[in-house]
């Protein structure tokens, strides 16, 4: 009996404790949203959590108010959130005081001690990043409307951050640096785009509310009026998917976003190089083979675990260490890392030979 | 980048850095999401949740262990805390007299792709699949499980037990549909 519990541990967590699932490319932006960014201050847990309507229903949690002792029974809870809804009228997806957050009760063997200092910075911001949305809210429509409330408030609020940012390169893969085009009616026309096969360029889009027609543009010529339709793009590119739903009564609404749409990239890295001048494999170089790859670390050890060269570029190694004298023939490890075009960090270590 | 970089631009509130973590770490996180929870929604829910969890608590990891391992178990944890909000543990004795998983058994099971196999985890119903994740995959002790979920720790053996024959009825009707293929 003990003995086919330990081949039951065996095979399941060999098989499943470093399995990996898609993600949806939303979630990020959820999570980003809600974590606090440049502060430098160091005290990076100040946020402002949205606790979902979702959540509260199913909220007979123990909740325990953070340091700061402050409690909220769970139905203040649902009626501040409620009036928050209804006083913003700006989104259905309001905001909490940030001391209300939700934590483990007990056990967390992470033992986490919260620090809760300074909860006003991230809520502005994200009151400010509610501002503009024409999404009309009120009570009685917070459970109906949550689950895409959310993604529609990342929606306005991706475009915002990658403009501050300034950082395009390292923007969300499929995800979603869209703008409401017009606001007419209570539609949204916000969608999700999931990987249905990335090496396929398979992608299911998945309108996030019920409409009477729905037109889709995937930006390659090529249509669609399923709600939820799966598309597959037949060349690589950065796309712009155009929804427009339309309701009952005629009314429209439109929404584009953009997205890259890119094979997984490929690391082939040489397990050989002869740096003798002769213009064949003189150098390693991670990038050479490997397709649409950009490096931006590689570290190689010798048989002593010494660091001879350490890059956070794609330049390749000469085969000489820090002082610019030639390491011995001999194997080396390396380590190397990038990113691929859709932005997923590549890895990949090994063992090269170098021969003189 | 280290660990302990990639820790320390997160503590500093560095985008990139945090973006980075979650590269590297959110695909292995949904999957643990997954095997908790009983659907995707709930398992985005945990996820996200968790994943705020680390971000605000990063300065707490002392850098003993692998930064992996730390977050998976604030993961496993988060999944916990949001699978007690609504789900009442029992501490039930009950038990049909089954017959146990056998080794042909286990055998079949690491014959199956990793992916076939958390979809029959998934499966599981969340009484005894979280037993079964916390003691099969992750690896605890029924007194520690017992503790985690405040349950008695003869309740965490039952419902390992009741994990055990669930699987051997589903895996032999998933190694019948794999030979009618």
């Amino acid at each position: 009996m003990k003995h086919i519990d330990d081949q039951i541990r065996e095979v399941f967590s060999k098989k499943l404790s470093n399995a990996e699932a898609d993600v949806s490319p939303h979630l990020w932006e959820a999570v980003q949203s809600q974590i606090a960014a440049g502060s430098g201050t160091g005290a990076v847990a100040t946020v402002a959590k949205v606790i979902s309507t979702k959540l509260i229903v199913a909220a007979s949690v123990a909740v325990i108010a953070v340091a700061s002792v402050v409690y909220f029974s769970v139905s203040e809870k649902s009626i501040s959130q409620k009036e928050s809804a209804v006083q913003s009228k700006m989104t259905p997806n309001p905001v909490l005081e940030s001391n209300s957050q939700t934590i483990d009760s007990t056990n967390d063997p992470a033992k986490p001690t919260i620090q809760n200092e300074e909860p006003q910075k991230v809520q502005d911001v994200r009151i400010e990043q509610s501002n503009g949305k024409e999404v009309q809210s009120t009570s009685s429509e917070i459970n109906s409307s949550t689950e895409f409330s959310i993604i529609s408030e990342k929606t306005a609020s991706s475009h915002s951050n990658t403009k501050e940012e300034s950082r395009p390169a390292m923007d969300e893969n499929q995800m979603i640096k869209g703008s409401a085009i017009e606001a007419t009616n209570a539609l949204t026309g916000v969608f999700k785009v999931l990987p249905v096969d990335i090496e396929e360029m398979r992608y299911s889009f998945q309108s996030q509310e019920a409409a009477a027609s729905y037109e889709w543009n995937f930006g390659d010529d090529t249509l669609s009026n399923e709600d939820s339709p799966i598309h597959q793009f037949t060349e690589e590119g950065n796309y712009i998917i155009t929804l427009t739903v339309t309701d009952e009564s005629g009314l429209k609404k439109t929404t584009s976003h953009e997205m890259n749409v890119y094979k997984p990239g490929k690391t082939i890295i040489p397990n050989i190089f002869t740096p003798n001048g002769d213009g064949s494999n003189d150098t390693f170089d991670p990038s050479a083979k490997s397709e649409g790859v950009t490096f931006t670390r590689i570290v190689v050890q010798d048989s002593q675990g010494k660091v001879v060269f350490e890059s956070n570029s794609q330049l390749p190694w000469d085969g000489t260490d820090p002082s610019g004298s030639p390491c011995n023939s001999g194997t080396y490890q390396y380590y190397v890392s990038g990113f691929d075009r859709n932005q997923e960090i590549l890895e990949n270590k090994g063992v090269v030979t170098l021969i003189r | 980048m280290t660990d302990l970089e990639l820790a320390k631009g997160c503590l500093e509130g560095r985008r990139e850095s945090q973006q980075m973590l979650w590269k590297l770490y959110a695909r292995k996180m949904m999957s643990i999401c997954l095997r908790y929870c009983d659907s995707r929604d709930e398992a985005e829910d945990v996820m996200q949740d968790g994943f705020i969890k680390v971000f605000e608590k990063i300065g707490q990891w002392q850098g003993s262990g692998p930064l992996g391992g730390w977050i998976r178990t604030i993961m496993v944890n988060t999944a916990l805390t949001h699978l007690r909000s609504r789900h009442k543990w029992k501490n039930s004795v009950d038990l049909d007299a089954a017959e146990e998983l056998d080794a042909r058994e286990v055998d079949a099971a690491s014959k199956m792709n990793e992916q076939a196999l958390l979809k029959l985890i998934e499966k599981m119903p969340t009484g005894y699949r979280t037993v079964f994740n916390l003691f099969a995959i992750e690896g605890y002790g029924h007194k520690d499980i017992a503790e985690m979920m405040g349950v008695s720790e003869n309740t965490s053996k039952t419902q390992f037990l009741k994990a055990k024959n669930w699987l051997k009825k589903n895996l032999v009707i998933t190694e019948k549909s794999i030979e009618t293929h």
